[in-house]
C-alpha cells in the first residue's frame, strides 16, 4: 500500500494512508496537483513536509485523521449547522490536552485544512473563554492587563450600548 | 504560545462562536485582542425597543442572508441607540464593520430630527452593509436618506417601511437580492423604482401600507372569523395600479424573481397579463397577495345584484395560475365584487406541488351554514405534498336572512372528513363549529400535526343562557357576536362580561388541546380563535397543557415561522 510520508518541523517522518493524509485539505490537493497517479501501483513515497508543525501535535493531527478517515462529514457546506453543533465526545476526549497543546492542533488544522478539527478546537477554546470575568480571562490565558485606567473606563462607556440589559 | 500569539483570523473565528456577553469580556482584557474583536460586536445589530417575550420558541429566527453573521447586538434603549450611533461616527472601523441593520417593532423614542441627523451622519460610513431591513411602524425612514449610503453596490437585501419623497436609490447595477419597500404614498413613487436596474432581484415585495417583516404568510387581520353583516363588497376602495407603475415600461429582460409579494393593492386581469411578460413566473416559489381588492367586470349586467356560484373567467388568479406551475408557498388574500371563491380553488389543481397554502375567503353564506368540503377536496391533488394549509373566511350574509340562526353554525360539519389524507400536514388552521371541536382528532392528520389554529365560528358552549330563542341573558350575547365596532371594542377590552367568556371557556378548550395531544404526538401549541379573543395553549410538555399568555398571540407568527 502507497504511503504518504509526513514530515515535522523536526524532521520526523510520519507515513499514513492516502485516505488519511487525505482529511487535510492542503495535502489532497497537493497528491492531486503532484502526484494525481498515487496509489496506482507506484511503489515510490510522497513525502509533504510541514514546517509549521512540530512532531508530537502532527502525530496528535495524524491520529484524529486516522480516526475519522471513513467519517464523511455531512453538513460541509452548511455553516449554520457546523456552528452550533454539539461537540463530539471522542473529539472532547481527544483534545484533553494542556493549553499549549490546544492551540497548536487548532493552528496546524489551520494551516492544514482540517475544517472539522478546526471547528472543534475553536469550540472548545470559546467554551474556556464563555462565562469568565475579564479578570478570569486574563488568569486563564496569561493575557497582561496594558491598559490604563482612563483607557479602561473609556472602553467600557464605549462598549455600553452593547451591554444587554 | 497563548491566545495572543493566534492570527487574527483565527481569533476572530473564536469570536464569531462566543455569545455577546463573552465576547464583550474579552475585548476588556488587553488592548490587542480589543482591537481586533470589538469590531465584531458592529457586524450585525437589531433595534427594537419593544416589550420582550422571555421564550426563544416565540424569537424571531435571524436567518443569516448568506452572510455567516452573529445574532443581532439588539439596542432597546435611548441611551445605547445614542451611543451606538456615536460609535459609527467617531470610529470608522466600527462603521465598516457593520453588515446588517434592522429595525423591528418600535423604535426608541428619539426625535425625528435628532435621528435623521444621527443616520445622515452615520450611512455615509456604511461602507460594508449588506442587508438593511427598516420594519419600524411608528418612525418609517426616509427613503432619501438611502442615497447617502456609500456603496450600495455591496447592499443586497433592502426591506422596510420607508417615507417616500422619491424613489431613487436603486442604483443602477445594483447587487440587491431582497428588495422590500412598502409604505408608498402614490404610485408615482413605485414608477421610480427601475427593476431592470436589478438584475439579480430574485425576491420583490410591494406594499401600500406599513408591514412587518418575516410576514411571507402573517396575516392581517387578527379575527379570522369577522361576520360581516353588510352587503357584499360592492365598492372597494380601488387603490393604484401598482403593478402597472412598476412594470411599465416592460423591463428588456424577465426578472428571475423566486418570490413575489403584493399587498394592499388593487389587481385585475391585465395586471396577470403584465407579471407573465415581466417575470419569469415558471421559477417562482413564493407568491403571495394580501389584502388587495379585484375589480371583476361584470360582463352581464343584470338590473340587481346576481349571486353568483362561479367567477366569471378573466380573473387575476386564473389568468396567473398557468404560469406558477412550479409554486410552493401561496397566499391569497383578494376581495372581488363577487363572494365566492371555489373557482380559485380549481385552479390551484394547476400547480404541480403546493407546499404552503393560505387562504382569506369571503364566502357568500345563504343559508347559515358553510361547506368548506368541496375546498378542501379540490386540494387532494396536493394532500402528498402539503405541509401548511390555512383557510381564513369572512363571511358575508343574506341582507334580508333571519338573524338569529346566523351565528349558529356557520360552517358545515362535515368539512373536516377529508382532511385525513393531508399526510405531510404540519400546520392548520381552520374555521371550526364547537361540535366539530369533539370530532376534530378523528380527522387530524395526527402523524405530523405540530400547530393547530381553529377558528370558533359559534359560541355555543360560553352560551347555556345565550341562545336567541329563550332570550335571557340573549341580547348581551347578541351584542357580543354582532360587528359593531363600539361593540368589539368593548370585549376585546377587559371587562367582567368579557372575561367571563374567556374562563368559562378557558377549561373547555384546553380538556379539548390535551383531547389532541392525546392523538397527534408532535402536537406542540393549539390556538382557539374567538370573535374578539384567542386561546394559546402550550402541548410541548408531558402531562400537561399550559396557557399561554394573551402577550404570545402577537408572536404567533412567528411560531409559525420558525418551519
Amino acid at each position: 500500500m502507497t504511503k504518504v510520508i509526513i514530515i515535522s518541523s523536526d524532521d520526523e517522518r510520519f507515513p499514513v494512508d492516502i485516505e488519511t493524509a487525505s482529511k487535510s485539505l492542503l495535502i489532497k490537493n497537493m497528491i492531486a496537483d503532484l502526484k494525481p497517479d498515487l496509489g496506482d501501483g507506484d511503489d515510490e513515497d510522497f513525502e509533504i513536509p510541514t514546517p509549521n508543525v512540530r512532531a508530537n501535535v502532527l502525530s496528535k493531527v495524524l491520529e484524529w485523521c486516522e480516526h475519522y478517515k471513513n467519517t464523511v462529514f455531512s453538513d460541509e457546506d452548511d455553516e449554520d449547522a457546523r456552528k452550533s453543533g454539539g461537540i463530539d465526545s471522542w473529539d472532547r476526549n481527544f483534545l484533553k490536552v494542556d493549553q499549549e497543546m490546544l492551540y497548536e492542533i487548532t493552528l496546524a488544522a489551520n494551516y492544514l485544512n482540517i475544517r472539522q478539527l478546526l471547528d472543534t478546537g475553536c469550540k472548545i477554546i470559546a467554551e474556556m473563554i464563555k462565562h469568565k470575568s475579564p479578570e478570569e480571562l486574563r488568569k486563564t490565558f496569561n493575557i497582561v492587563n496594558d491598559f490604563s485606567p482612563e483607557e479602561e473606563a473609556a472602553i467600557r462607556k464605549e462598549n455600553e450600548w452593547a451591554e444587554d440589559r | 504560545m497563548s491566545l495572543l500569539d493566534f492570527p487574527d483570523e483565527l481569533l476572530l473565528k473564536v469570536a464569531s462562536l462566543l455569545p455577546q456577553k463573552s465576547l464583550l469580556n474579552l475585548s476588556f482584557t488587553c488592548r490587542s485582542i480589543h482591537t481586533i474583536v470589538t469590531p465584531d460586536l458592529y457586524l450585525n445589530v437589531l433595534i427594537n425597543s419593544s416589550k420582550r417575550v422571555f421564550d426563544e420558541e416565540f424569537d424571531i429566527k435571524t436567518k443569516s442572508f448568506g452572510c455567516d453573521l452573529r445574532p443581532p447586538v439588539v439596542i432597546r434603549s435611548l441611551f445605547a441607540l445614542s451611543r451606538f450611533f456615536k460609535n459609527l461616527a467617531l470610529n470608522s472601523r466600527y462603521a465598516s464593520a457593520l453588515r446588517r441593520l434592522e429595525v423591528q417593532g418600535s423604535f426608541p423614542d428619539v426625535p425625528q430630527h435628532d435621528l435623521d441627523c444621527s443616520l445622515q451622519a452615520v450611512f455615509p460610513l456604511l461602507v460594508n452593509l449588506v442587508v438593511l431591513r427598516w420594519y419600524c411602524e411608528n418612525s418609517p425612514l426616509d427613503a432619501s436618506l438611502l442615497n447617502l449610503l456609500p456603496s450600495a453596490e455591496s447592499l443586497q437585501v433592502l426591506g422596510g417601511n420607508f417615507m417616500f419623497n422619491s424613489f431613487s436609490s436603486v442604483p443602477s447595477e445594483s447587487r440587491i437580492r431582497i428588495l422590500d419597500v412598502s409604505n408608498f404614498g402614490t404610485s408615482d413613487v413605485v414608477a421610480g423604482i427601475h427593476l431592470a436596474h436589478c438584475p439579480r432581484l430574485t425576491s420583490l415585495k410591494i406594499a401600500r401600507l406599513p408591514s412587518k417583516p418575516n410576514n411571507a404568510l402573517s396575516e392581517k387581520s387578527s379575527s379570522p372569523n369577522v361576520v360581516n353583516l353588510s352587503d357584499s363588497y360592492s365598492g372597494g376602495n380601488k387603490g393604484l395600479s401598482y403593478v402597472s407603475a412598476l412594470f411599465l415600461p416592460k423591463p428588456s429582460f424577465a426578472l428571475q424573481l423566486e418570490e413575489l409579494t403584493l399587498a394592499d393593492i388593487s389587481i385585475s386581469a391585465m395586471d396577470a397579463e403584465l407579471l407573465s411578460n415581466s417575470i419569469n413566473l415558471t421559477l417562482l416559489k413564493s407568491f403571495a397577495i394580501y389584502n388587495c381588492v379585484e375589480m371583476v367586470d361584470l360582463e352581464h349586467q343584470t338590473s340587481h345584484r346576481v349571486i353568483r356560484r362561479t367567477l366569471p373567467t378573466n380573473t387575476f388568479f386564473k389568468k396567473i395560475v398557468s404560469y406558477l406551475a412550479n409554486l410552493k408557498l401561496l397566499v391569497y388574500d383578494v376581495k372581488n365584487n363577487y363572494c365566492e371563491d371555489s373557482s380559485i380553488f380549481g385552479s390551484i389543481a394547476q400547480i404541480h406541488a403546493l407546499e404552503e397554502l393560505s387562504m382569506r375567503m369571503h364566502l357568500y353564506r345563504q343559508n347559515g351554514k358553510v361547506d368548506l368540503t368541496p375546498f378542501i377536496n379540490k386540494l387532494q391533488k396536493h394532500s402528498a405534498s402539503l405541509e401548511r394549509l390555512e383557510l381564513f373566511c369572512d363571511f358575508s350574509e343574506m341582507p334580508n336572512g333571519p338573524l338569529c340562526s346566523v351565528f349558529s353554525q356557520p360552517v358545515h360539519i362535515r368539512s373536516l372528513v377529508s382532511l385525513s389524507n393531508f399526510t405531510k400536514l404540519r400546520i392548520l388552521a381552520i374555521p371550526i363549529v364547537q361540535e366539530q371541536l369533539l370530532v376534530l382528532f378523528e380527522s387530524l392528520p395526527c402523524e405530523s400535526a405540530t400547530i393547530l389554529r381553529l377558528a370558533v365560528t359559534d359560541q355555543q358552549s360560553f352560551s347555556s343562557f345565550s341562545s336567541c330563542n329563550s332570550c335571557t341573558n340573549g341580547a348581551m350575547y347578541e351584542v357580543y357576536n354582532s360587528v359593531c365596532l363600539v361593540s368589539q371594542e368593548f370585549f376585546s377590552c377587559p371587562s367582567t362580561f368579557g372575561s367571563k367568556i374567556v374562563e368559562t371557556g378557558e377549561q373547555i378548550y384546553m380538556d379539548h388541546a390535551n383531547r389532541y395531544k392525546e392523538v397527534a404526538k408532535r402536537l406542540e401549541y393549539v390556538r382557539f380563535d374567538f370573535k374578539s379573543q384567542s386561546l394559546l395553549f402550550d402541548c410541548r410538555f408531558p402531562n400537561k397543557v399550559i396557557t399561554k399568555d394573551a402577550i404570545y398571540l402577537d408572536h404567533y407568527d412567528n411560531l409559525t415561522h420558525k418551519y
